[in-house]
C-alpha cells in the first residue's frame, strides 16, 4: 500500500503544513464518518500508526490507515509494545484517548491532527451512543429556556408519558445512578441529573440508594414532563440542603424553604446568624450535626439519643452554642431561627466536585 | 456538449482526503507540466515497496517491436517460487506521458505473494516523444516476450492475464485487441482498472469532471494529444490506441473492468463493458460510487478502496484458479 501515505512522506514537514487538516476532519464530521475512518485519517495524515481507546473499546491502524486490531494486540512492530500513554496523544470524550505512534521528533502538523481528530472522535461517539442521546434529551428536558416542543420531543425520546408526573433526581456528579443521566455544571459544581421513568410515587429508596449508601441525593417535585425544569430546580435545591445527617432530601418536604432558598440565592445580604454559624462550625467540628439535630428534634433527650451523648452534655452544649450564636436555640423561635441559619449556611457552603 | 448535471458526489472519506490535499494534488495536467511530473517520483522506490514482502525483483532487457529499441521489464517472483503458477503481465498508468513500470507495483507484489504468480511489468516508451503506436506496440512486444518465456520465467502460459490501470488499462485493452487480431498469445483474462479508452473525450462524464478530482477533462486532452497529435478525434486513430473505437469486441479474454462514478472515464468504460456483452463476451463491471480516478491508489485506507481492491483480487484469483 502506498498512495497518500507515501505522497505525504515525500513532502518535507514544512510542505505538509499546506495540508488542510481542519477542513479534512470537518468534512468527515459533516459526513458522519465512523470512528475508524477518523482514526485512519489521522494515521494517513501523520504517516504514523494511530490508535484510540475509549471505555472498553480500542482500535489501532497502521500508517496506511489499515486496521490492525486492538491496541497492542498485534505483534507486527516492536513499537506496539509501548503503551498508548507513551505516544503523543490527545484526550477526547468521556475518558477516551487518541494517539499517533510517531518515533522521533514531531512533524509540524502532529499537534493539529491530534487536536482535530480528538474533537471529531468526541462528536462521532457523542452522536452514535445511545447513552449520549439520552444525556442530550435530559439536558433538553430540564432546560427551562429551551422551546417547549423541543422539551416534549426529549420527553418522548425518554419515553415519558405526557400525562404523568415525574421527578428529577440530583446527585453529585461523582455518584452513579441506575438510570440514564447527565452532568450539569451548576453554580455549586457538577451535578448529575436523571429523570427516572417511574411514576413519581414509585420513586422510592431503591432507586436513590443505587447512588451508594450515605451518598447524597435531592429529589425534585413531581410534575408533568413539560414542567420538569422546575422539578430540576427543586431537586438541585434539595441536594444542596442535604447533609451527613440527612443525605436524602425530598423537595416536597422543604415546603416554604424552596421559596426562601431561591430568594436567598439571589440576595447579596450576609445574614449575621450565618457568619456566627460559620465561626462556630470552624471552631467545633461536631457542632453542625448537633445543631441540625437540635433544630429538628422534639426534645433534648431525643437529640441525646441520636448523637450518642448524655442528656446533660447536650444541655451544656446547647447553652454554649446559644451564647456563641447570640440567640437561644432552646426556645421555639430560636429553633426556627436556627433552622433558617442552617439552611442559609448549607446553601452558601455546599459545593460539589467531580 | 455541456452536461446538465454536476458530477455525482465523492464518497465522504475520499472527498475529505482529496480536499485536505488542496494544492498538493493538481486535478489538471497540462502539457507544460509533463516534464516536471517526470522529474519527481510518483511512487516510493521499488526497494521500499518490496520491504516486508518475500518477493524478488529482477530486470531484463528484451527486444522491442521490429526496428524499435530494446525494452526493460521488471520481473517479480516469490522468493520461494514454485514454477507452474499464474502469470501477470502489467502495463503501468500515467496518462501515456508519465510514470514507469513501478507505478502499480504494489498491486503486483500483493498478487505475486498471494498466488505465487510471476509478474512482468514493462517499461514502454512514453508520448509525446514517442507517439502512438510506440506505447501499445512496446506493450505488445513485452507480452510476446513474456508469453514466449513462460517456462523460463516459471509460470503456466495457459494462465496468463494482462492488467493495467488508467493509461495502463487502455494499453492492456489495446494489447488484448492486438493479440486477438494478430493471433498472439491467448490471455486468460484482462484486468482493466479505470482504463483510458476513448480519445474523443466527449462523454457526459468527461465534461462533468473539469477542474476538480484527479485527471480531469483537460488532463485527458493533454494525454491524448500527446499520444495521437493531429490524428486525435479523426478516423485515423486505431482501435489499439483507443479501444473505445473498436466496433467488434468479440473474441476477447474475460474482462474485469472497474471505474468510479466521479471520473472522466466512467461513461466510456461502461460503454466498453456493454460492447463486450453485446457480442456475447465475458465482462464483469464494477462502478464504484463516490470514487474519483485512481481513488484506491491515492487513498488505499478508505473503506471503498479496500473493498474495490478486494473485489479485484478475488476476481483474479477466480480467473486464475489461484
Amino acid at each position: 500500500m502506498q498512495g497518500l501515505v507515501w505522497r505525504l512522506k515525500a513532502l518535507d514537514p514544512e510542505a505538509s503544513e499546506s495540508l488542510k487538516v481542519i477542513a479534512y476532519f470537518d468534512a468527515l464530521v459533516h459526513g458522519h464518518a465512523s470512528a475508524q475512518v477518523l482514526l485512519s485519517g489521522a494515521a494517513v495524515l501523520s504517516g504514523c500508526p494511530a490508535g484510540y481507546v475509549l471505555g472498553g473499546n480500542s482500535l489501532r491502524v497502521d500508517a496506511s490507515g489499515i486496521r490492525t486490531g486492538p491496541a497492542g494486540a498485534d505483534g507486527s512492530g516492536s513499537d506496539s509494545s509501548k503503551g498508548p500513554g507513551s505516544w503523543p496523544g490527545h484526550d477526547f470524550g468521556d475518558g477516551g484517548r487518541i494517539w499517533i505512534e510517531r518515533s522521533g521528533p514531531a512533524f509540524a502538523n502532529d499537534e493539529m491532527i491530534l487536536e482535530r481528530v480528538a474533537i471529531a472522535l468526541g462528536i462521532s461517539f457523542d452522536r452514535t451512543s445511545p447513552v449520549a442521546a439520552s444525556r442530550r434529551a435530559i439536558e433538553m428536558l430540564i432546560d427551562g429556556m429551551a422551546p417547549l416542543d423541543r422539551r416534549m420531543d426529549a420527553a418522548a425520546m425518554l419515553r415519558l408519558d405526557r400525562d404523568r408526573a415525574y421527578r428529577v433526581v440530583a446527585v453529585p456528579a461523582s455518584a452513579e445512578l441506575p438510570t440514564p443521566s447527565t452532568v450539569i455544571y451548576t453554580v455549586v459544581g457538577p451535578v448529575r441529573a436523571a429523570v427516572p421513568r417511574l411514576p413519581a410515587k414509585q420513586l422510592g429508596d431503591a432507586q436513590l440508594s443505587a447512588a451508594g449508601p450515605g451518598s447524597r441525593s435531592g429529589v425534585g417535585l413531581a410534575v408533568e414532563p413539560g414542567l420538569l425544569h422546575r422539578s430540576w430546580a427543586s431537586a438541585l435545591l434539595a441536594l444542596r440542603l442535604t447533609s451527613e445527617r440527612q443525605p436524602r432530601q425530598l423537595a416536597d418536604d422543604l415546603g416554604g424553604l424552596l421559596v426562601f432558598a431561591e430568594a436567598a440565592d439571589s440576595s447579596a445580604y450576609q445574614v449575621p446568624d450565618v457568619t456566627a454559624l460559620k465561626r462556630l462550625v470552624t471552631r467545633h467540628s461536631k457542632a453542625l450535626e448537633l445543631l441540625e439535630s437540635l433544630a429538628s428534634s422534639n426534645s433534648l433527650r431525643a437529640v441525646a439519643d441520636e448523637v450518642g451523648l448524655h442528656h446533660s452534655s447536650v444541655q451544656a452544649r446547647a447553652a454554649d452554642y446559644s451564647t456563641e450564636l447570640g440567640f437561644d436555640i432552646r426556645t421555639a423561635p430560636g429553633r426556627v431561627r436556627l433552622s433558617l441559619a442552617l439552611t442559609l449556611y448549607k446553601l452558601a457552603t455546599t459545593r460539589f466536585a467531580l | 456538449m455541456t452536461p446538465v448535471h454536476k458530477a455525482p458526489p465523492f464518497d465522504i472519506e475520499l472527498g475529505s482526503t482529496l480536499a485536505s490535499l488542496g494544492d498538493l494534488l493538481n486535478p489538471t495536467l497540462t502539457p507544460d507540466m509533463i516534464a516536471g511530473m517526470r522529474g519527481g517520483p510518483l511512487t516510493a522506490s521499488i526497494e521500499e515497496q518490496l520491504v516486508g514482502h518475500a518477493v524478488s525483483h529482477q530486470e531484463r532487457t528484451i527486444p522491442g517491436p521490429d526496428g524499435a529499441p530494446d525494452l526493460i521489464v521488471s520481473i517479480f517472483t516469490r522468493t520461494d517460487h514454485v514454477p507452474g503458477g499464474p502469470g501477470i503481465y502489467h502495463t503501468h498508468g500515467g496518462g501515456m506521458v508519465i510514470g514507469d513500470r513501478f507505478l502499480g507495483a504494489d498491486m503486483l507484489i500483493e498478487w505475486v505473494e498471494l498466488m505465487d504468480a510471476v509478474a512482468v511489468s514493462v517499461e514502454y516508451r512514453l508520448a509525446p516523444e514517442n507517439p502512438d503506436p510506440a506505447p501499445v506496440e512496446d506493450c505488445y512486444a513485452g507480452l510476446l516476450w513474456t508469453a514466449g518465456h513462460a517456462e523460463e520465467l516459471g509460470f503456466d502460459p495457459e494462465r496468463l492475464i494482462i492488467a493495467g490501470a488508467s493509461a495502463g488499462g487502455g494499453l492492456a485493452a489495446g494489447v488484448a485487441l492486438l493479440a486477438r487480431d494478430r493471433g498472439g498469445p491467448t490471455l486468460a483474462g484482462q484486468v482493466l482498472i479505470c482504463p483510458m479508452l476513448d480519445d474523443r473525450n466527449e462523454t457526459v462524464s468527461s465534461y462533468q469532471i473539469d477542474g476538480f478530482g484527479l485527471w480531469d477533462r483537460t488532463s485527458n486532452d493533454t494525454g491524448w494529444d500527446a499520444l495521437l497529435g493531429d490524428r486525435r478525434k479523426t478516423p485515423e486513430v486505431s482501435i489499439y490506441a483507443a479501444p473505445a473505437r473498436a466496433t467488434d469486441l468479440s473474441g476477447l479474454p474475460p474482462a474485469f473492468i472497474d471505474v468510479a462514478t466521479a471520473e472522466v472515464f466512467r461513461d466510456e468504460v461502461v460503454a466498453y463493458a456493454s460492447g463486450i456483452w453485446a457480442v456475447g463476451g465475458v465482462a464483469e463491471l464494477h462502478v464504484w460510487a463516490g470514487g474519483f480516478h485512481g481513488f484506491d491508489m491515492i487513498v488505499p485506507q478508505a473503506a471503498l478502496s479496500i473493498h474495490a481492491r478486494d473485489v479485484r483480487t478475488k476476481w483474479v484469483r477466480r480467473m486464475l484458479g489461484a
